[in-house]
């Protein structure tokens, strides 16, 4: 069986009238990237704050590496590495002090320091720029030296929080292939993010948080499969009848049809040759027609389904 | 742990331009601009010698001797030339001189008006009147003229400086000695940052660094320390520059004078400490506060306004100055500047002593919390 690294019961966290966590229930196993994913206020953040034990909870209980957590559990805290979701470094020191400071306050022995800030400073790529201050460095190079501190010391439950939140698509894809990197390592990592594409690219498991509840959880395989959705057809139509939109509706498999924004929206569940089967319609009934696309659910539609609102439009 | 955390301290510290200008460069620039502007003030007031032409017979042993007595020592009121009287007009056109003095007739010649000119009239019109009470005196009641010779001691004795401290006393030393002082209370700006990089609550730092497995308090102790480190080297950097750069001169008391500031860098920082701990606001609200803070006990002390701490007294209030940081650090320096013995100083260094250790151990006590209701 593998081993719980972190276990989150019956969280309740409330800010006087607002609740942002509701009995949350979370277990992150060994060797995982879990992904909490959810929009802004969803309880993400408060989730991970009560998890390090710097926030306090109003009921339920949390346990890392099989022993509760408190602002004192330091041996607990030895292990956990945090990339916070606001860059936390000191303005006054260089790169290379940066690390050495955070990698200082758990490694002791001054050789193995030296070795794993170096370690850490080659895997963020940021060995031309060890003498440059934060300030001269960009965004995407300061969300690296962010990561850098929290895991030059090579630990083995990794927290990051929306590490990629305003980065540059080549910083954002080194990002993502350094958590991948840490975690075929060995690390265990928690991921939190309101990008699904990232969660859906890197994590192994997901849960969905909405509303400081979780909403679903399982791989991205197992939550896709949870929805109606397995098909969504878009073909561009300038003008269409209600008649015609009407019988695409009654296609096998078609639960839902719209014509909107210049497009025919096929929602399908199930089957196949749905796409084949809807231009057969439009080409009988003459209807001009422009680029067409097939998808497969993503993570948005799953969230969609289950909350009714898209994770894009509740940030 | 201790040490890496203070090294890092001692860092962040040298490295903020904004306390490294207030407390290193700001001294050094205001320092400057009072020893050019005092400086030129005390050479303008400072008293010379004044240079006399005195045309007096042989026979007038009574008046050569006292314009010689005058005309001796280092601080000699004049430097007298006897000569003819065509010579010390000579002089006198040529400027050698600032008056000609006829002994005989108890008579002044100047060419121009001027301080100096007026101090040989005003010499000659005491002269003469003492002459008059002397003669007068044994003319009329001659068994009295010691009495009247050592009325005439009595009054010059009157006049006779009364000296407080060894060394000669410099009034624009206190400006220098409010300068350090205020270098102290600027060290607060390093102890504000203290809790703030420390409490998980008010920066991303501190809620960053509340995530390692570091004590809280080995942490806060070694920023603390770094920063009374720090300031320590910046009072004596200061204290250092105007004496030897600038060479104010701060008598034979130089060792209380480093020993008075460092204590007083102290209290900056352990002020500031307290302060930064105090509450969720953010660092430029504590900046703020501090600086609103310092403004109000530099106001209480006296250092804005005249006889503020005899008003104070007035309304019963005394009390506040002897525990007001503001006041404790001028007094401190006002006792090494004016008092020869060390009582009111030794309670003063006292004060600061209790000062910074109530402002580090309630600073202690606010920033020991570990875990927030809100961040």
């Amino acid at each position: 069986m593998e081993n719980v690294v972190v276990k989150i019961e019956n969280l309740v966290k409330k800010y006087k009238e607002l609740t942002a966590l509701d009995h949350l229930n979370l277990e992150i196993k060994e060797g995982e990237v879990f992904g909490l994913l959810g929009p802004n206020g969803s309880g993400k953040t408060t989730t991970i704050s009560c998890l390090l034990s710097l926030l306090s909870f109003d009921e339920g209980s949390v346990e890392v590496f099989g022993k509760e957590m408190t602002p004192v559990n330091y041996e607990a805290k030895k292990q956990i590495g945090i990339i916070m979701q606001n860059v936390a470094v000191f303005e006054e020191l260089t790169v290379y002090e940066n690390i050495d400071y955070f990698c200082g306050l758990y490694i002791k022995d001054k050789a193995l320091k030296k070795q794993y800030v170096e370690e850490a400073i080659e895997f963020v790529g940021l060995g031309d720029f060890k003498k440059f201050h934060p300030k001269k460095l960009s965004g995407g190079l300061l969300r690296r030296l962010n990561i850098a501190c929290g895991i030059a010391h090579k630990p083995k439950l990794i927290i990051l929080d929306e590490p990629t939140v305003a980065v540059d698509p080549q910083s954002r894809n080194k990002i993502l292939e350094g958590i991948v990197e840490l975690n075929k390592q060995g690390a265990t990592i928690i991921y939190t993010s309101h990008y699904m594409e990232e969660v859906e690219q890197i994590c192994t498991r997901i849960a969905i948080m909405d509303k400081g509840k979780k909403i679903a959880e399982g791989t991205t395989d197992q939550l896709k499969r949870m929805i109606k959705n397995t098909e969504t057809i878009e073909i561009e139509v300038k003008e269409i009848s209600d008649e015609i939109i009407s019988e695409a509706g009654k296609l096998p498999h078609v639960y839902e049809a719209l014509h909107n924004d210049g497009k025919l929206i096929i929602r399908c569940s199930g089957g196949k040759h749905n796409l084949i089967r809807v231009l057969d319609l439009l080409q009988n009934n003459n209807v001009n027609f422009g680029r067409v696309y097939s998808e497969l659910p993503t993570l948005n539609d799953v969230f969609l389904e289950i909350t009714g609102t898209a994770l894009r439009d509740s940030e | 742990m201790f040490f890496h955390c203070f090294k890092y301290g001692f860092l962040e510290a040298v490295r903020q331009k904004e306390i490294v200008f207030w407390v290193v460069i700001f001294p050094i620039i205001l320092g400057l601009l009072f020893k050019v502007a005092f400086g030129s003030v005390t050479e303008k007031t400072k008293f010379d010698t004044i240079e006399v032409a005195v045309v007096v017979s042989d026979e007038n042993e009574m008046f050569k001797s006292v314009m010689d007595g005058l005309s001796e020592g280092d601080e000699a009121l004049f430097k007298t030339s006897y000569c003819e009287e065509k010579k010390a007009l000579e002089l006198l056109e040529n400027k050698d001189v600032a008056g000609v003095i006829y002994g005989d007739e108890l008579e002044v010649t100047v060419s121009q008006s001027g301080i100096e000119q007026t101090i040989i009239k005003q010499f000659i019109v005491e002269y003469k009147a003492n002459v008059s009470v002397i003669s007068d005196t044994i003319k009329t009641n001659p068994q009295k003229l010691s009495e009247v010779t050592e009325m005439m001691n009595s009054e010059l004795k009157a006049n006779n400086e009364v000296k407080l401290i060894d060394g000669d006393y410099d009034p624009m030393v206190s400006y220098f000695y409010n300068l350090i002082a205020m270098t102290a209370l600027f060290g607060a700006y390093m102890g504000i940052f203290i809790p703030i990089r420390n409490q998980a609550n008010i920066s991303q730092l501190g809620a960053r660094k509340s995530c390692s497995p570091i004590k809280k308090s080995v942490a806060i102790s070694a920023s603390l320390c770094s920063a009374i480190f720090v300031q320590t080297i910046c009072m004596i950097i200061c204290v250092s520059y105007l004496r030897f750069v600038l060479g104010i001169d701060f008598g034979d008391k130089l060792i209380m004078v480093y020993i008075t500031a460092i204590f007083s860098g102290w209290v900056g920082v352990a002020l500031g400490f307290f302060v930064g701990s105090i509450g969720k606001m953010g660092e430029a609200a504590k900046i703020g506060l501090y600086t609103a803070v310092s403004l109000f006990l530099c106001f209480l002390s006296g250092l804005m306004v005249m006889n503020m701490k005899q008003n104070l007294e007035k309304i019963g209030l005394g009390w506040f100055n002897k525990i007001n940081p503001a006041a404790v650090i001028s007094d401190a320096f006002y006792c090494l500047n004016v008092y020869d013995d060390y009582e009111v100083y030794t309670t003063k260094i006292i004060t600061m002593a209790i000062t910074i250790v109530i402002f580090a151990v309630l600073g202690f006590i606010m920033t020991r919390k570990r875990k927030f209701k809100s961040l």
